[in-house]
């Protein structure tokens, strides 16, 4: 087995397919009912009790602005561990399969416009017919367009 | 007098043994300051004193400040904590009692005192199950300022564990924390003397992104 062979989980947000770094998945569970932050934005969802510990959850597909967030038994929450210690849950349609990739499978992002800042998009890998989006969550999930994180405009 | 009563004395505001009094010191003001903010934390200073050889200050503070004597009010279809040392009390106005200030939102009228009041349903983007008269008034105090918060229904006094907020998330105003709620929802604890200082600068205009209910 190839050393450099990463292994990623993928999860679908609408008709799209992307994936994050394995190791900084914590765990999966379904989407339960969530407290609301006052006056947060959309797609931050609210603050869930996690065993103990308040962990806010944001809906990519809003963030990602992926049609309409529907939230039904298939709904998962991808919670992650992020630098730190901290912990973040995101709701994402559902999640499919863990996939290892060799660093030549994946491709440089192309320059284009999105919603999502192309910083957080770390590359593109094809799987049989399907494209795969790869996320660098660690820097999204601390960038100041999430409003997760104390910035130090604020 | 006994002596245990006199050395606490020198917590009085405005008490002073200053030969000299300046600008800055001698005007009594120290050891009210030092009495009121352990008082804050939860805790007591005792003193015990002996004429020549010395005096012991003893200050004895809670373990633990996670703990919180709070009521919890429902808003909408929401659920938040109002810490209980803040609550003066709660009361369910008359409509005549309900002013509006124009262009200063509205104030209530309790026995003589015009108090402005603050709409936590409004404030907080949800909807409110009742109008201001249906609902029942909060009154809390902070410092010397007095505000209405407007809440649909009072559910019941209970201890909470603060939770951080921030160990995963970032400060939200208005907000001093969390907690779990026996049935393992999770509700906010409000920040009083924050909501009671920005309900002059106007919370409510201040927030332009909302959550829709």
């Amino acid at each position: 087995m190839n050393a450099d062979i990463r292994e990623f989980l993928g999860f679908s947000l609408g008709s799209e397919e992307y994936a994050v770094d394995i190791l900084k998945v914590q765990e999966i569970r379904g989407y339960d009912a969530v407290t609301h932050v006052v006056n947060a934005p959309a797609f931050i969802k609210g603050v869930i009790n996690l065993r103990g510990t308040i962990v806010p959850i944001v809906d990519l597909r809003i963030k990602f602005e992926l049609g309409d967030p529907v939230y039904d038994q298939f709904t998962v929450v991808i919670v992650l561990s992020l630098a730190g210690g901290r912990v973040v849950g995101m709701v994402v349609d559902a999640v499919s399969e863990v996939v290892a990739l060799a660093p030549n499978d994946i491709r440089a992002m192309p320059q284009m416009g999105s919603v999502v800042s192309a910083e957080y998009l770390t590359g593109l890998a094809s799987l049989g017919e399907r494209m795969i989006i790869l996320l660098d969550i660690e820097r999204l999930m601390s960038s100041p367009e999430m409003g997760l994180v104390e910035t130090l405009a604020e | 007098m006994p002596d245990s009563e006199v050395w606490q004395l020198i917590f009085a505001p405005g008490f002073s043994t200053a030969a000299e009094v300046t600008d800055i010191s001698g005007r009594g003001v120290g050891m009210d300051v030092v009495r009121r903010n352990i008082a804050d934390l939860g805790g007591r200073i005792e003193i015990s004193s002996v004429l020549g050889q010395g005096a012991s200050f003893v200050i004895r503070l809670p373990l633990t400040l996670a703990i919180l004597d709070g009521m919890s009010v429902a808003v909408g279809s929401e659920v938040f904590i109002v810490p209980l040392a803040y609550i003066l009390e709660s009361l369910q106005p008359r409509s005549e009692d309900l002013r509006r200030v124009a262009g200063r939102g509205e104030v209530v009228h309790v026995r003589g005192d015009y108090l402005p009041l603050l709409p936590l349903a409004r404030l907080f983007g949800l909807q409110a199950r009742h109008s201001p008269e249906d609902g029942i008034l909060l009154l809390v105090q902070s410092g010397d300022k007095k505000v209405a918060l407007q809440v649909d229904e009072l559910l019941g006094q209970h201890q909470v564990v603060i939770k951080s907020l921030e160990e995963n998330f970032r400060h939200v105003a208005g907000v001093s924390g969390a907690t779990v709620m026996g049935d393992g929802r999770v509700a906010l604890i409000l920040d009083i003397a924050d909501l009671v200082v920005t309900s002059a600068a106007g919370l409510a205009a201040r927030h332009v992104e909302k959550e829709p209910a």
